[in-house]
Protein backbone atom coordinates (compact mmCIF):
# COMPACT_ATOMS: atom_id res chain seq x y z
CA UNK A 1 0.00 0.00 0.00
CA UNK A 2 1.06 3.42 -0.86
CA UNK A 3 1.30 6.01 1.33
CA UNK A 4 -1.02 8.85 1.45
CA UNK A 5 0.72 12.44 2.25
CA UNK A 6 -1.83 15.76 2.29
CA UNK A 7 -1.06 18.94 3.31
CA UNK A 8 -2.89 22.09 4.06
CA UNK A 9 -3.10 25.53 4.88
CA UNK A 10 -5.39 26.86 7.43
CA UNK A 11 -7.39 30.04 7.15
CA UNK A 12 -4.60 31.64 9.58
CA UNK A 13 -1.92 30.35 7.45
CA UNK A 14 -0.86 27.53 9.90
CA UNK A 15 0.72 24.24 7.52
CA UNK A 16 -0.65 20.96 7.79
CA UNK A 17 0.70 17.54 7.10
CA UNK A 18 -1.09 14.52 7.21
CA UNK A 19 0.06 11.08 6.35
CA UNK A 20 -2.12 8.10 6.17
CA UNK A 21 0.94 4.69 5.57
CA UNK A 22 0.82 1.04 6.28
CA UNK A 23 1.73 0.70 9.86
CA UNK A 24 2.45 -2.96 11.43
CA UNK A 25 4.97 -1.70 14.19
CA UNK A 26 1.87 -1.95 16.96
CA UNK A 27 1.61 -4.72 16.56
CA UNK A 28 3.25 -8.66 17.62
CA UNK A 29 4.31 -10.97 14.63
CA UNK A 30 1.80 -13.44 15.37
CA UNK A 31 -0.65 -10.84 15.49
CA UNK A 32 -0.07 -9.59 12.19
CA UNK A 33 0.56 -13.33 11.07
CA UNK A 34 -3.63 -13.28 11.70
CA UNK A 35 -4.58 -10.04 9.65
CA UNK A 36 -4.85 -11.84 6.27
CA UNK A 37 -5.72 -9.00 3.41
CA UNK A 38 -6.55 -6.95 6.33
CA UNK A 39 -3.91 -3.38 6.64
CA UNK A 40 -3.51 -1.91 9.49
CA UNK A 41 -3.14 1.81 8.36
CA UNK A 42 -1.17 4.31 11.07
CA UNK A 43 -2.05 8.16 11.25
CA UNK A 44 0.31 10.65 11.79
CA UNK A 45 -0.63 14.44 11.87
CA UNK A 46 2.37 17.55 12.25
CA UNK A 47 1.52 20.78 12.38
CA UNK A 48 4.65 22.24 10.32
CA UNK A 49 3.92 26.33 10.67
CA UNK A 50 2.18 28.50 12.90
CA UNK A 51 0.70 28.31 16.23
CA UNK A 52 -2.23 29.16 16.39
CA UNK A 53 -5.51 28.03 17.70
CA UNK A 54 -6.57 25.21 15.41
CA UNK A 55 -9.68 26.25 13.70
CA UNK A 56 -12.96 23.82 12.93
CA UNK A 57 -11.51 23.85 9.27
CA UNK A 58 -8.78 21.93 9.89
CA UNK A 59 -10.41 19.61 11.77
CA UNK A 60 -12.87 19.09 9.28
CA UNK A 61 -10.27 18.61 6.43
CA UNK A 62 -8.21 15.96 9.46
CA UNK A 63 -11.59 14.03 9.16
CA UNK A 64 -12.58 13.70 5.55
CA UNK A 65 -8.76 12.94 5.12
CA UNK A 66 -9.27 10.01 7.17
CA UNK A 67 -12.65 9.31 5.65
CA UNK A 68 -11.82 9.53 2.17
CA UNK A 69 -9.15 7.08 2.64
CA UNK A 70 -10.84 4.55 4.80
CA UNK A 71 -13.57 4.62 2.16
CA UNK A 72 -10.95 4.00 -1.13
CA UNK A 73 -9.20 0.89 1.16
CA UNK A 74 -11.91 -0.95 1.90
CA UNK A 75 -9.41 -3.56 3.67
CA UNK A 76 -7.90 -0.38 5.84
CA UNK A 77 -7.93 -0.33 9.97
CA UNK A 78 -7.16 2.63 10.65
CA UNK A 79 -4.82 3.14 13.84
CA UNK A 80 -4.02 6.25 15.69
CA UNK A 81 -1.75 6.30 18.63
CA UNK A 82 -2.32 9.53 20.47
CA UNK A 83 1.66 11.28 20.86
CA UNK A 84 2.67 12.11 24.54
CA UNK A 85 5.99 13.85 23.48
CA UNK A 86 4.95 17.01 21.27
CA UNK A 87 2.95 19.51 23.55
CA UNK A 88 -0.30 20.57 22.15
CA UNK A 89 0.02 24.81 22.13
CA UNK A 90 -2.13 26.97 23.78
CA UNK A 91 -3.15 24.57 26.54
CA UNK A 92 -1.67 25.49 29.83
CA UNK A 93 0.85 23.13 31.85
CA UNK A 94 -1.37 21.91 34.42
CA UNK A 95 -4.42 21.22 31.78
CA UNK A 96 -4.51 17.30 30.86
CA UNK A 97 -1.80 15.49 29.50
CA UNK A 98 -1.27 15.48 25.24
CA UNK A 99 -1.92 12.62 24.35
CA UNK A 100 -5.16 12.68 26.39
CA UNK A 101 -6.23 15.55 25.01
CA UNK A 102 -5.23 14.59 21.65
CA UNK A 103 -7.72 11.07 22.46
CA UNK A 104 -10.75 12.87 23.40
CA UNK A 105 -10.32 15.81 20.51
CA UNK A 106 -9.86 12.04 18.21
CA UNK A 107 -13.48 10.39 19.43
CA UNK A 108 -14.84 13.91 19.60
CA UNK A 109 -14.08 14.15 15.54
CA UNK A 110 -14.92 10.70 15.14
CA UNK A 111 -18.78 11.11 16.53
CA UNK A 112 -18.97 14.21 14.86
CA UNK A 113 -17.85 12.83 11.04
CA UNK A 114 -20.57 9.94 12.00
CA UNK A 115 -23.31 11.56 13.42
CA UNK A 116 -23.17 14.28 9.83
CA UNK A 117 -22.89 11.61 7.74
CA UNK A 118 -25.19 9.05 9.31
CA UNK A 119 -22.42 6.53 9.85
CA UNK A 120 -23.33 3.02 11.60
CA UNK A 121 -21.48 0.51 9.80
CA UNK A 122 -17.90 1.78 11.55
CA UNK A 123 -16.54 1.56 15.03
CA UNK A 124 -13.84 3.42 17.03
CA UNK A 125 -12.14 1.71 19.93
CA UNK A 126 -10.46 3.73 22.22
CA UNK A 127 -7.85 1.94 24.47
CA UNK A 128 -6.00 3.93 26.87
CA UNK A 129 -3.36 1.89 29.02
CA UNK A 130 -2.17 2.79 32.15
CA UNK A 131 1.54 3.36 32.63
CA UNK A 132 2.94 4.12 35.52
CA UNK A 133 3.66 7.87 35.31
CA UNK A 134 1.61 8.47 31.93
CA UNK A 135 -0.97 6.88 29.97
CA UNK A 136 -1.02 5.43 26.23
CA UNK A 137 -3.93 5.97 23.97
CA UNK A 138 -4.96 4.05 21.02
CA UNK A 139 -7.40 4.52 18.74
CA UNK A 140 -8.43 1.60 16.37
CA UNK A 141 -11.60 2.55 13.39
CA UNK A 142 -12.30 -0.66 11.53
CA UNK A 143 -15.60 -1.35 9.70
CA UNK A 144 -17.75 -3.92 11.44
CA UNK A 145 -17.43 -6.56 9.35
CA UNK A 146 -13.53 -6.45 10.77
CA UNK A 147 -14.69 -6.69 14.34
CA UNK A 148 -12.67 -10.11 14.97
CA UNK A 149 -9.64 -8.23 13.45
CA UNK A 150 -10.24 -5.75 16.03
CA UNK A 151 -10.16 -7.66 18.67
CA UNK A 152 -7.12 -9.36 17.92
CA UNK A 153 -5.60 -6.25 17.55
CA UNK A 154 -6.74 -4.55 21.16
CA UNK A 155 -6.11 -8.79 22.73
CA UNK A 156 -2.44 -7.89 21.37
CA UNK A 157 -2.02 -4.44 22.78
CA UNK A 158 -3.00 -5.90 26.28
CA UNK A 159 -0.46 -8.97 26.10
CA UNK A 160 1.38 -9.36 22.23
CA UNK A 161 4.76 -8.15 23.70
CA UNK A 162 4.52 -10.56 26.52
CA UNK A 163 5.33 -13.35 24.83
CA UNK B 1 -26.21 5.92 19.44
CA UNK B 2 -22.45 6.43 19.47
CA UNK B 3 -19.74 4.59 17.52
CA UNK B 4 -17.39 4.81 20.05
CA UNK B 5 -16.29 2.03 22.63
CA UNK B 6 -13.93 2.70 25.38
CA UNK B 7 -10.86 -0.03 26.88
CA UNK B 8 -8.73 0.34 29.62
CA UNK B 9 -6.00 -1.62 30.27
CA UNK B 10 -5.00 -1.71 34.18
CA UNK B 11 -2.24 -3.76 34.63
CA UNK B 12 -0.40 -4.05 31.23
CA UNK B 13 3.17 -5.78 32.14
CA UNK B 14 6.35 -4.10 32.31
CA UNK B 15 7.15 -5.29 28.78
CA UNK B 16 4.10 -3.94 27.15
CA UNK B 17 4.46 -0.32 28.68
CA UNK B 18 7.51 -0.28 27.35
CA UNK B 19 6.99 -1.22 24.19
CA UNK B 20 4.05 1.76 24.07
CA UNK B 21 6.55 4.14 24.82
CA UNK B 22 8.61 3.26 22.71
CA UNK B 23 5.95 3.30 20.19
CA UNK B 24 5.43 7.00 20.88
CA UNK B 25 9.00 7.82 20.79
CA UNK B 26 9.50 6.20 17.04
CA UNK B 27 6.21 8.15 16.12
CA UNK B 28 7.49 11.44 17.34
CA UNK B 29 10.99 11.03 15.69
CA UNK B 30 8.81 10.76 12.73
CA UNK B 31 7.40 13.63 12.80
CA UNK B 32 10.43 15.81 13.66
CA UNK B 33 11.71 13.83 10.22
CA UNK B 34 8.80 15.05 8.57
CA UNK B 35 9.61 19.13 9.90
CA UNK B 36 12.68 18.46 8.70
CA UNK B 37 11.76 17.64 5.47
CA UNK B 38 9.77 20.49 5.33
CA UNK B 39 12.05 23.25 6.61
CA UNK B 40 14.71 21.77 3.56
CA UNK B 41 12.19 22.62 1.05
CA UNK B 42 12.11 19.11 -0.19
CA UNK B 43 7.91 19.11 -0.28
CA UNK B 44 8.18 22.37 -2.20
CA UNK B 45 6.44 20.12 -5.29
CA UNK B 46 3.41 18.52 -3.20
CA UNK B 47 0.53 20.77 -3.76
CA UNK B 48 -0.62 22.85 -0.34
CA UNK B 49 -4.15 22.57 0.04
CA UNK B 50 -5.71 26.00 0.73
CA UNK B 51 -8.79 25.57 2.99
Amino acid sequence: MESFVRIFRSLTGDVYHITLSEDHGVLSSEAINTLNDVDIVGVELRRLVGNNATGQEVLSAIENTIAEFFIEHENAIICYYCDFINPIPHTSKNSMPPQEYRSRLFDKMFQRYCQQHGITDVQLSVVEINGINEKYYFHVIYRKSHSSVASIIGRDLREGFDK
Amino acid sequence: MTNTEYITIKNASRKVLQRMRQIGVEKAQRLQEVQKRWDLGEYKNTEVVQL
